[in-house]
C-alpha cells in the first residue's frame, strides 16, 4: 500500500512488530476513492485500534486556558477514553496526568473543576501534588518495607502539552510532531478561527452530552459537510422565516447561500469558510452587536496580524484532526469516543476577551439556540447520527458501502487543497488520515 | 428543627398553583405548544443552565453556559421548529409524561409568587429505551387577569452530562 511502512518508526509505546490483521479493507480510504465501509463506525476491533493508534498518538483538546485561571486550578478531561486531570502549577505552566491512583487505580479527582493543592485517593489515602507527583502514603514507614519509589509511582504524566490561542492540547506520544507541525499548512485556518482580539475566553461551564453514535460522524461532518444544512435543518429555517421580525436577532440562513469554500488537508483537517465581505451581509441578523464586532475590531485585528488574506477566510465549520471541532464564531467542541458507536460531545462557548459584554451575551444566546444541547440545528444533526448508528446494528446494514464521492477529483498531491464547496474532500482526507494512523504509519505527516 | 411555611400561602393558593403547573405539564405532553407559549409573559426570562459537578452550586445569574437562555422570541422559535413538518426529531415525536411534585410557594414582591417544584420526565423515543430526567424548576409567576403567567423560569436538570439526545423537549 502506498505510503505505508515509512522511514519513521512507531513510538516505543505503540510499537507492534506484527500488527493484527485489520477487520476491514482500508484501501478505499487510503486512496480517497470516495467509498466508505460503515464498519468504521461499529467494529469493536477497529475501535480498540483507534484508541491505541489514533487517540494514543494525536494532539487532543483538553481544556481552554480560561478554565484554569490561576495556580492550583484544575479541570478534569478525557483523552479518548482515558480520564486526565489538567492543572496549572505555581509557575503558571499547565500539566496533565492520568486521573488514576497508582496503588489500585481509583480516580484521584472526582470533580469537573476547582482548585486544589493536592489530590488524595479515597481508597488508601495516597496523595499526589498538583503536578501529579506522589507525595504521601499514610503510614508508609510502618506499612511498606521501603519507601515507595516516587518517580515510578506518580500519576502517569501526559508527556506533551501545548497551548495555541488558549486551546490546551495534550498528546501521549513523545515522538509526535509539535502541535504546529501537526496542523501543518492548515495552521493559518486554525489561527484565524481561534486567534481573537484580546485572546479568547471560554464561558464558565461545559455542555456535555451522550450521543449514541460514533465520534467520526460528528468529526467528519464538521470537517466537510455544509450541504446537509438545507435538508437536515429545514425545520429550524422554517421557524426562523416564520417567526422573526426583520430586525430581530437570529442566525441568517442566507449565509448558507454565499459561495462557500472547502479547505482540506492530508493531515486530516477540514474547514468550510467564506469570504469575509460576503459573509458580513448575511450575518447581519445574528445580532447587531455581533455584526459590528466581527466585521469591525475582529477583522481589523486579524488583517493587521495575518494580512489581507484574513478577509478571504471567515471560518464557518471545521474539524482539526482527530476530534477538535468548531463552529465559528462561538463554539469549540470535542468529539469524545465512548466505546464503539457511542460518544460524548463536549462543548465550550468561546468569546473574544476584548469584545463588549453585549457581544458576548448575543453570542451566548445564539449559540445555545442553534447548537446547544437543545439547539434547533443540533437536534436534527444528533438525530441523523443516532439513527444512522442504530441501523448499523443490523448485520447486512453494517456491510453496506457508503458513498463519499461528492466533489471527487483526481488525487491531489498537495497537502492543502482549497476548492468550491460543496465537496466531501475534507471528509475523505479525514478518513485517509485516520486510516493511515490505523495501519501504523508514522505520526509525522499527512501526505506520504 | 422546624420548617416555616408562610401563612400567606393558603390551601386555596397552593391548590391554584398546583393546578396551573399540572395544566402546563399537560399542554407539553399533549404537544399543544402554542397554548403553552401563551402561559409566558412578554418579558419572560427562561433559562436552563448547564450543570457541573462542583463543590458548591453556581450562581444562576452569572454569565455561563446555558442549555436554554430564551426570551419570548426564542421560545417562539423553538415552538415553531417543533411544529414544522421537517422537524425530523418529531417524526415520530417522543412519548413524554411529566410528573410535577413538591410544589413550594413563597409570596414575592409586587404580588409575584416564587414557586419551586420538582419534575420527573418520562421519555420514550424508541422502545425499549426508556429515559428519565428529573429536575427542579424555580418559577416567578405573575397574576394576569383571572389566571397566572410565568415571568421567569430557571430549570436545573439533574444531569451534568445530558443523556437524552436528541433532547427535543421543553421544560
Amino acid at each position: 500500500m502506498r505510503g505505508l511502512g515509512g522511514a519513521v518508526t512507531l513510538s516505543a509505546m505503540n510499537a507492534q512488530p506484527n500488527p493484527p490483521a485489520l477487520p476491514i479493507e482500508l484501501e478505499a480510504l487510503l486512496h480517497e476513492r470516495g467509498a466508505l465501509d460503515p464498519q468504521v463506525y461499529v467494529d469493536p476491533q477497529i475501535h480498540a485500534l483507534e484508541r491505541e493508534r489514533v487517540f494514543g498518538r494525536s494532539w487532543l483538546l483538553l481544556a481552554h486556558e480560561s478554565h484554569l485561571p490561576g495556580a492550583g486550578s484544575f479541570v478534569t478531561a478525557t483523552m479518548g477514553e482515558d480520564p486526565v486531570v489538567v492543572t496549572r502549577g505555581d509557575d503558571g505552566t499547565i500539566v496533565a496526568f492520568l486521573n488514576q491512583c497508582r496503588h489500585r487505580g481509583v480516580p484521584i479527582c472526582r470533580l469537573d473543576e476547582g482548585r486544589a493543592r493536592s489530590f488524595t485517593c479515597s481508597y488508601h489515602g495516597w496523595t499526589y501534588d498538583s503536578r501529579g507527583q506522589l507525595v504521601t502514603i499514610p503510614n508508609e514507614a510502618r506499612l511498606f518495607r521501603c519507601p515507595v519509589d516516587r518517580a515510578a509511582y506518580s500519576a502517569v504524566r501526559v508527556p506533551r502539552i501545548e497551548s495555541r490561542h488558549g486551546l490546551v492540547f495534550g498528546c501521549w506520544d513523545p515522538l509526535a510532531p509539535t502541535l504546529e507541525e501537526w496542523l501543518g499548512e492548515a495552521r493559518l485556518y486554525f489561527d484565524l478561527a481561534f486567534d481573537r482580539p484580546g485572546g479568547s475566553e471560554a464561558l464558565p461551564g461545559i455542555s456535555r452530552r451522550v450521543v449514541a453514535a460514533d465520534w467520526k460522524f460528528g468529526a467528519e461532518q464538521f470537517a466537510t459537510d455544509n450541504f446537509h444544512a438545507p435538508f437536515t435543518h429545514a425545520s429550524a429555517f422554517a421557524a426562523l422565516r416564520a417567526a422573526m421580525p426583520p430586525e430581530a436577532t437570529t442566525p441568517d440562513i442566507d449565509t448558507l447561500r454565499k459561495p462557500l469554500m472547502q479547505m482540506s488537508s492530508t493531515r486530516g483537517h477540514g474547514m468550510g469558510f467564506a469570504d469575509d465581505r460576503k459573509v458580513a451581509e448575511g450575518f447581519g441578523k445574528l445580532g447587531p452587536h455581533i455584526h459590528a464586532w466581527l466585521f469591525g475590531p475582529r477583522i481589523e485585528y486579524l488583517t493587521a496580524k495575518y494580512g489581507a488574506e484574513a478577509r478571504e477566510i471567515f471560518p464557518i465549520h471545521m474539524n482539526f484532526f482527530p476530534n477538535t471541532g468548531a463552529l465559528y464564531p462561538f463554539e469549540l467542541r470535542a468529539w469524545q469516543p465512548r466505546g464503539p458507536g457511542r460518544m460524548e460531545v463536549w462543548s465550550w462557548l468561546l468569546v473574544d476577551r476584548a469584545a463588549p459584554d453585549e457581544v458576548k451575551r448575543e453570542l451566548r444566546i445564539q449559540h445555545q439556540r442553534a447548537f446547544g444541547v437543545a439547539g434547533m440545528a443540533e437536534l436534527d444533526d444528533t438525530y441523523n447520527w443516532v439513527e444512522a448508528q442504530r441501523v448499523l446494528s443490523g448485520f447486512r446494514a453494517s456491510r453496506s458501502r457508503f458513498n463519499a464521492e461528492l466533489g471527487t477529483t483526481e488525487p491531489d498531491p498537495r497537502e492543502l487543497v482549497i476548492e468550491r464547496a460543496p465537496s466531501e474532500a475534507g471528509g475523505r482526507r479525514f478518513f485517509r488520515r485516520w486510516a493511515e494512523m490505523l495501519v501504523g504509519e508514522t505520526t509525522r505527516g499527512g501526505a506520504a | 428543627m422546624t420548617v416555616q411555611t408562610s401563612p400567606l400561602v393558603t390551601p386555596a393558593l397552593q391548590h391554584e398553583i398546583e393546578q396551573f403547573l399540572y395544566a402546563e405539564a399537560a399542554l407539553l405532553d399533549e404537544r399543544r405548544f402554542d397554548a403553552w407559549l401563551a402561559l409566558f409573559t412578554p418579558d419572560v426570562d427562561y433559562r436552563v443552565p448547564a450543570a457541573r459537578e462542583l463543590d458548591a452550586p453556581d450562581d444562576p445569574q452569572a454569565p455561563r453556559l446555558m442549555h436554554f437562555e430564551d426570551d419570548l422570541t426564542g421560545l417562539r422559535l423553538r415552538v415553531g421548529r417543533l411544529a414544522s413538518k421537517a422537524a425530523w426529531t418529531e417524526q415520530p415525536p417522543p412519548m413524554t409524561r411529566r410528573a410535577v411534585t413538591n410544589v413550594r410557594v413563597t409570596p414575592g414582591d409586587d404580588g409575584e409568587l416564587e414557586v419551586r417544584s420538582y419534575f420527573l420526565l418520562y421519555h420514550v423515543r424508541r422502545a425499549p429505551a426508556v429515559d428519565l430526567l428529573a429536575g427542579t424548576r424555580r418559577d416567578t409567576l405573575r397574576r394576569a387577569g383571572a389566571g397566572l403567567q410565568i415571568r421567569r423560569r430557571i430549570v436545573w436538570l439533574d444531569q451534568g452530562t445530558i443523556v437524552i439526545n436528541p433532547l427535543s423537549v421543553l421544560f
